[in-house]
């Protein structure tokens, strides 16, 4: 608001019939005026002597500046009440120090705003994005997991394998059916005490068999147990050179007897089945015909002691 | 411009293109409190680029909604602290240069008017660094980085009174350094 319009409210200012509105607007011109607050301080001086108020003051309440400056704040900020924002209005109306402190604080409180942000460098962002991604919090890892993997439902599962089901070979199908059984079975707990009982069987088998090569590696053990301990390095070089020989060829003939016996079992099995059977049927037969025949001589025993008496 | 809510929900989900505006959109007032804070163009550097690890590694807590701004402040200023605690040493004067003091946003200002406002944060720094420390610090937090007194007392754990008694007093205080540096201030219209 310029000074003529502010000029033309001064006398209803000085007398008091200015109504509130226009009162602030004149209080904070005179606030940044120095022309306009001597022309009221004029006026005022012939309403009320300056002089005798300071002297009145200074001999009972002393200078009000000290609790006008500490409510100044509150008064730009317009959250005093009513009656201190009217005290505080009067007082800077009449006290040049507490108006240029006012408008000091209205003007630093437009300025410091501005403070608060500082230009960064072309290379803060960058290397602030650097370091934070290098250091990837907790929290991200199983957000990212998640977008990386996303669980499939069972209509897509469906799909993709009646997809590609037509598609695999019978030996495919038949390979990943062993696979899976072999899967399963080696993944069983027992297979560990399964093994180390075909193991044994299988070891029992090649000693005691009659016609392995192993037959005499335990009478040879047993011997050289027996043997005196002074003379063991002829025998155990004897035993050692004879179970390399018997390695050797018990490996060759247990490879031989395998593949006879493999081709040899499908052959004979027929054989071995019909002679079972009828070995089987004999054995029924015999145990039939004793069966008959004790009772033959049972009844014949009880017919003789009939007779006798 | 997106809302800082919307921005903050992006970075929880691991969206780097997120953070990467959320630090854009404040890296000028932390770097800004981490200046008056320091005192030290290259410490305040050194100390903002903490602050947003710390904010990047803590932004899964944050539970403010809107109150993104006093939540990361608050963060920036116990860096600070810290900051200053390990190092114990203050530049005597502030180390901020004139050519590198934050440029105040306006339209279209012409040279003088350029030069003027630069005169014019000079002077407010100088009068920010004869201040007490207390005091600073409350204009710092009220009149500059413009947070609430309710937000100030949480940050401070202080009550709201204590807050605003303090503010009341840093301000008059620096009305009058200002008026001691430059009689002139606040008269121009």
């Amino acid at each position: 608001m310029s000074c003529e319009r502010i000029q033309d409210l001064l006398f209803d200012y000085v007398d008091g019939s200015l109504d509130a509105a226009g009162r602030e607007r004149v209080t904070s011109h005179l606030e940044s005026c120095t022309e306009c607050a001597a022309l009221v301080a004029g006026l005022e001086h012939e309403n009320a002597d300056e002089d005798l108020t300071r002297a009145v003051l200074s001999r009972t309440s002393k200078n009000g500046c000290e609790q006008s400056v500490e409510r100044l704040p509150d008064w730009i900020d317009g959250s005093l009440d009513a009656l201190d924002t009217e005290l505080i209005s009067g007082h800077v109306a009449h006290c040049a120090e507490c108006a240029a402190l006012a408008a000091v604080m209205r003007t630093m409180s437009a300025d410091l705003p501005a403070l608060a942000e500082a230009e960064a460098d072309a290379s803060f962002t960058g290397d602030v994005l650097a370091a934070t991604s290098a250091r990837l919090p907790a929290w991200v890892e199983p957000t990212l997991a998640a977008f990386a993997e996303v669980e499939p439902d069972e209509r897509f599962l469906d799909e993709v394998m009646a997809a590609t089901a037509h598609r695999q070979s019978v030996a495919a199908r038949w390979a990943a059916r062993v696979e899976a059984w072999f899967g399963t079975l080696i993944q069983r707990p027992r297979i560990a005490w399964e093994g180390a009982y075909v193991m044994s069987v299988v070891l029992v088998l090649l000693v005691s068999f009659p016609g392995s090569p192993l037959a005499a590696v335990p009478q040879k053990a047993l011997e050289l147990a027996q043997t005196d301990p002074n003379k063991i390095e002829q025998p155990f070089v004897e035993l050692e050179a004879g179970i390399n020989t018997a390695a050797s060829e018990a490996w060759f003939t247990t490879r031989k007897v395998t593949r006879t016996l493999v081709v040899k079992a499908s052959v004979s099995s027929g054989d071995v089945y019909r002679k079972a059977k009828r070995d089987l049927g004999t054995l029924w037969d015999s145990i039939a015909s004793d069966t008959e025949s004790e009772q033959e001589q049972t009844q014949e025993e009880a017919s003789t002691n009939g007779e006798s008496k | 411009m997106v809302d800082v809510t919307t921005l903050i929900a992006r970075c929880r989900r691991g969206d780097a293109l997120a953070w990467e505006a959320l630090v854009r959109k404040y890296q000028g007032r932390v770097l800004g409190l981490a200046r008056h804070y320091m005192r030290d163009p290259e410490e305040a550097r050194d100390v903002a680029q903490d602050i947003f690890i710390r904010v990047y590694e803590r932004l899964d807590s944050f539970q403010g909604g809107e109150r993104f701004v006093p939540w990361m402040l608050s963060l920036a200023r116990n860096c600070c602290i810290d900051r200053l605690r390990r190092i114990k040493v203050r530049t005597p004067e502030r180390a901020v240069p004139v050519e590198e003091d934050p440029q105040i946003p306006a339209e279209g200002p012409s040279v003088e008017q350029q030069a003027a406002t630069g005169e014019r944060a000079e002077m407010l720094y100088a009068a920010l660094d004869e201040m007490s420390e207390t005091n600073r610090e409350m204009i710092l937090l009220k009149e500059i980085q413009g947070l609430k007194l309710e937000e100030i007392a949480t940050m401070l754990s202080v009550p709201v009174g204590t807050v605003k008694s303090r503010s009341n007093r840093a301000r008059s205080e620096l009305a009058r350094r200002i008026r001691i540096l430059d009689p002139s201030y606040g008269s121009a219209v």
